[in-house]
This record gives structure tokens, sequence and C-alpha cells, in this order.
């Protein structure tokens, strides 16, 4: 399954690029503006989400191989069939990752009360993914013990510089290890937001900080309630071809 | 100075019950430590501290038997990225008070002895430019949404 993952037909990822293209090019010059993602933004009354941004073209992730907290492969396709709360952060950050774990498992908790992990017409689960900028002292082993800590539902995800590096550019997420310290303490600058993953494993909404854990799930499942059908069409079947389609090598 | 330690000591311990800790000037509310996993390598401690003196004060250094460094930090967000700055000094002045919050300043602890577990409490002393030194005990509590968001904000 993952093999296959791999090998994205050139047609369809031609097909992929043109429709994602414009977005991306949007999203770089807005990084590059310095004005941020929300000029990207399309939801055109801004009271629809109020906690998220929602990409009008939703940018497909790129395809990637990542290990997760237990040692088992994670890539494109893990994305599959899920709705995926994807942050970015390391280990060794006092602040910003802990309390953005935190604030997801509220988002998580906000959504299991409500019996409302699993999307219902369907079937769609809910997944959250912890993604280490910081591979060097970020192994899966110390994922294991860091990440379940906070929900044990929580998946963190390691590799290969490269690989981490070719999933967040795509993604607008940026990251920069600062030079001032020394080898062992450094600590490194790194995007806040959470991303929103749809289950055709593409870049669907962005939660910029800071983070309320309570207008994000109502977000969560307004975006879910109303681009959930868009991916699946006419329902599973529907869904199941789509990524099929997606993904013709396999 | 080792009078006023003693004094600062006593009038903490007093206080412990209520977990303000105080001098004449300086006093320290809400001070808590975000429980984190047992392989944590960093920390933070927030809280806030209060300067009821006629002076301006600055907090410029923190230690504690558990941790092999603490520095202050200042977490910064510009365009959705987050950005950490240690502070030379925290000031605090006169009548006023800082909250050192999560998303803002905090306290770095590096590189623990041990994690402490949630419920335990840590010693730390608290330096200030004009002398003082403030011991405070500090709860390990998890940083629920009930807990960072109300409780720290408006002292």
């Amino acid at each position: 399954m993952t093999q296959k993952g791999k090998s994205l037909n050139t047609g369809a990822a031609m097909k992929i690029l043109r429709f994602a293209f414009p977005g991306m090019v949007l999203l770089l010059l807005g990084i590059w503006f310095g004005k941020g993602l929300n000029t990207v933004s399309v939801s055109k009354e801004a009271d629809e989400f109020p906690s998220a941004t929602v990409l009008e073209v939703p940018i497909p992730l790129p395809e990637f191989l990542l290990t997760d907290h237990s040692g088992q492969e994670f890539t494109t396709s893990s994305f599959n069939r899920k709705w995926t709360l994807m942050f970015f952060g390391y280990t060794h950050c006092p602040d910003v990752c802990p309390t953005a774990l935190v604030d997801l498992n509220g988002v998580y908790d906000n959504l299991a009360e409500k019996g409302d992990l699993i999307e219902k017409k369907f079937q769609i689960e809910t997944q959250v993914v912890f993604v280490t900028v910081d591979p060097q002292r970020d192994s899966d082993k110390e994922l294991k013990e860091y990440v379940p800590y906070f929900n044990n539902k929580f998946i963190g995800l390691t590799g290969m510089p490269e690989m981490i590096d070719s999933l967040a550019r795509p993604l607008g997420v940026g990251y920069r290890r600062e030079s001032s310290k020394n080898s062992e303490d450094y600590l490194i600058d790194h995007s806040a937001s959470f991303l929103l993953i749809d289950p055709l494993c593409r870049l669907r909404a962005i939660f910029s900080p800071p983070h309320n854990p309570k207008q994000i799930s109502d977000d969560f499942r307004k975006i879910r309630n109303k681009f959930t059908a868009d991916c699946c069409i006419t329902g599973k079947d529907k869904l199941e071809t789509v990524i099929f389609d997606y993904r013709k090598g396999e | 100075m080792r009078k006023i330690i003693s004094v600062v000591y006593i009038v903490a311990l007093t206080a412990l019950c209520s977990s303000v800790f105080a001098s004449d000037s300086m006093t320290v509310h809400n001070a808590w430590i975000r429980s984190a996993p047992p392989n944590a390598k960093v920390l933070a401690a927030y809280m806030t501290i209060k300067n009821a003196s006629t002076e301006t004060r600055a907090l410029t250094a923190v230690s504690s038997a558990l941790f092999n460094k603490v520095e202050i930090h200042r977490t910064e967000m510009h365009e959705g990225m987050a950005k950490m700055i240690p502070q030379k000094e925290l000031i605090i002045h006169a009548g006023e008070s800082v909250s050192l919050e999560t998303g803002g300043y905090h306290l770095m602890l590096m590189d623990p002895a041990s994690v402490p577990k949630e419920g335990e409490q840590v010693d730390m002393d608290l330096r200030f430019d004009d002398g003082l030194i403030l011991n405070i005990k500090v709860p390990v509590r998890s940083g629920s949404v009930e807990g960072d968001k109300t409780d720290n904000h408006h002292h």
C-alpha cells in the first residue's frame, strides 16, 4: 500500500498541479510579502469559520515517507479517508508546542464528548498528527514517550530532514533553527498553526494561533460538513474511486 | 542580605497555603509549571509578578535545584511563526504587575534532574535587581484549557 502510494501517475499529478498551482503561488506570495496565509482566505464571509482560513483551492500533500512513533511507515496515503489535524513542532520546545498539544487535546475532547470523532455520513475518522521539525533530537522513541502523553491517540512523526522539508514547504510551514546557541541547546522558530488535511490528502484549512479549542472544534465540524461530501461525492464507493484516480499508480 | 532572605523565606512560608509569595514589595501569584512527558528536556513556568514598591524593579535571574538552567523567555508570534526571545531581565514597573503566560513571557526550565510530576511543588529562587531573592514553591499541573486560559489573564 505504502509502496504503491509513492508512484504518482504523471497525468493525475499534472491535473492536480493545474488546480493547485494558483493556490500555491498565492500562498507563497502571501508568505513572501509578509501578509501571512490570511491573504489566501477564501471563504467570502470571514465570520463563517472564525478560527480558520479555508483554502478555496486545497493544496495536495506531496509524496513523502516518514516514521510514526511506533516505528511504522507513515506516508501521504496515511491521510486517505481521514480528516487530519496536523501540527509541526519539537519536543525541546517549552511553551508553544506543549500549549499546541494541550489545545489539540481540547479539540479532540470536544469532538469525543459529542461522539463526533467520526464523521457520520461517510464514516470518516479524525486523526491528530505531530510532525517534528527537529529530527536530529526527536527520534521515534523520543516521540513515543512525548506525544501520547498529551493524548494516546495522537501520532508523532519523524524522519529524514529532507522528507520533513518536502512535506512542510508546499504547505507553507516554515521553520528555522536559531543560530545563537550552542549545538546542544538550540531552539527552533516554527510555524505555530494547525493544518487541516482533508480525506483526499489535501490541505484544506489553517487554524492560526492563538488557538481556541472550542471554536476550532466548532469550525472543524462545519468545514467537515461542508467539504466531506466534495471528497466523497456519492458515498463510500465514490470516495474510493476519487482516491484511486488521484493515485492512479496504485 | 541573609536577613532579607530569611525574612522573605518566612513570609513565603506563611503565604504557602494561598500560593502567594511575597516580600513587602514583590508578590508572585498563580505560579505553575506545566506538567510534561517523562522524557521532556524543557518545561515552562508561568506566574504573575506584582511590584508594589514605588520603584521599577527587574527580575534578573531565576534558579532551581531541579533544573540545570532557567532562562527568562518571551514567545513572539510573527506571521504565524513562533519565535522564542531570551530576555536579559523582566522589567516590572512600580505599582504594576507582569504576567508570564502561555504564548508570552515564561520561564524556560532546562535539563531537569527528573521531570516533576503533576501535583509536585518545585522550589525556585527569583532574583531581582535590588538584591531581593524570592523563594517560591511552584505547583506542577496540566495545562488544561480551564487552568491556563482563564486563571492567569487579568491580574
